[in-house]
């Protein structure tokens, strides 16, 4: 019997630590195998928030939203494509970092396809700026 | 003539544009804390900074669920437990670049000090605080880089006792901004 128990917690704490390891060190699940909650036009997206900021955010943020538009921006770190601006208005866009760098062409004013996560919006109204920006995080191209 | 109506306006246009705002959306800040127990780093690359190059008037704003860890249990913590980002999505910086009087901005050399002053909101706490940054012209524009600490504390950001050995009491963040002229 107390063999039993001493089995029984020795388990439970190895499966405890094994838990817990795995949740500590597990990595981002790859936003391109996830589902979009929403899919929008880069400048619907920005006018709902500047429309309504707080049901634009409760409505997106945390969320995947698939946002389409054309490629006003491309940033590069090593050649690679790291992340993009999609509008045709540079005061008023969807800012995405990618997941993953991206090797291939791309070129600025194309329609593009991304997926990410919303991470909220950075509207200017207290700043020196007009319009605002809908930023998505871990972003994945999906043509 | 026609070559001095030409020099006379490309120097009045290099003088305009120096004195307008110039602005960026794709900033990058970084925040480091570094403890014997393990490193932390996250990154945002999409900080907007704003300078209007004739009052000094300097501003950057960032959101908090922009900034990304390795790993998504960190990123969690973060926005949840240490910087409420649903209460508060927003840090920013609002103050002025000083010492731009004697400089001629329409080119900065590269490395010039200045310091920015002004406040810094993180939490819902907003703090005085003066920025040591380097300026240069750059591409039309201007280069800002500024590495700076800040105590979490300062900002009541409260960390718990589980994992106070794992973050540092004082943490290093660098602000790097390629900001282009705002024609509008």
């Amino acid at each position: 019997m107390k063999r039993t128990l001493t089995f029984g917690a020795l388990t439970a704490i190895i499966i405890g630590v094994l838990v817990a390891y795995q949740v500590s060190f597990k990595d981002h699940d790859d936003t391109a195998d996830i589902e979009a909650a929403h899919k929008l036009n880069c400048e619907e997206v920005v006018q709902e928030f500047l429309d309504d900021e707080t049901a634009a955010t409760a409505k997106y943020v945390d969320q995947i939203l698939e946002i389409n538009g054309p490629i006003l921006a491309i940033e590069r770190t090593d050649q690679q494509i790291t992340s993009m601006k999609i509008s045709m208005d540079e005061l008023y866009v969807v800012n995405a970092t990618l997941q993953n760098p991206f090797e291939g062409e791309l070129e600025e004013s194309s329609e593009i396809v991304v997926k990410g996560v919303c991470s909220g919006f950075l509207g200017d109204a207290e700043s020196m700026l007009p319009g605002g920006v809908v930023e998505l995080k871990r972003g994945s191209i999906i043509k | 003539m026609k070559l001095l109506l030409v020099s006379a306006l490309i120097l009045c246009s290099s003088v305009v544009s120096a004195q307008g705002k110039y602005f960026t959306r794709d900033g990058h800040v970084k925040f480091f804390s570094a403890t014997s127990v393990e490193d932390i780093e996250a990154r945002n690359h999409k900080l907007t900074c704003v300078l209007d190059a004739a009052s000094g008037q300097f501003e950057f704003a960032a959101l908090m669920k922009s900034f990304e860890f390795k790993k998504p249990l960190m990123e969690e913590h973060f926005n949840e437990n240490f910087v409420e980002s649903n209460k508060y999505p927003k840090g920013t910086f609002k103050g002025s670049v000083q010492g731009l009087d004697g400089i001629d901005m329409a080119n900065i050399p590269s490395g010039t000090n200045v310091v920015a002053a002004g406040k810094l909101e993180i939490h819902g706490v907003v703090k005085e605080l003066e920025l040591a940054a380097t300026i240069e012209s750059r591409d039309g524009g201007y280069a800002i880089h500024s590495t700076f600490k800040i105590v979490p504390e300062d900002y009541n950001i409260e960390i718990p006792n589980t994992v106070r050995d794992n973050i540092a009491k004082v943490v290093d963040v660098t602000v790097e901004a390629q900001l282009k002229a705002f024609n509008r």
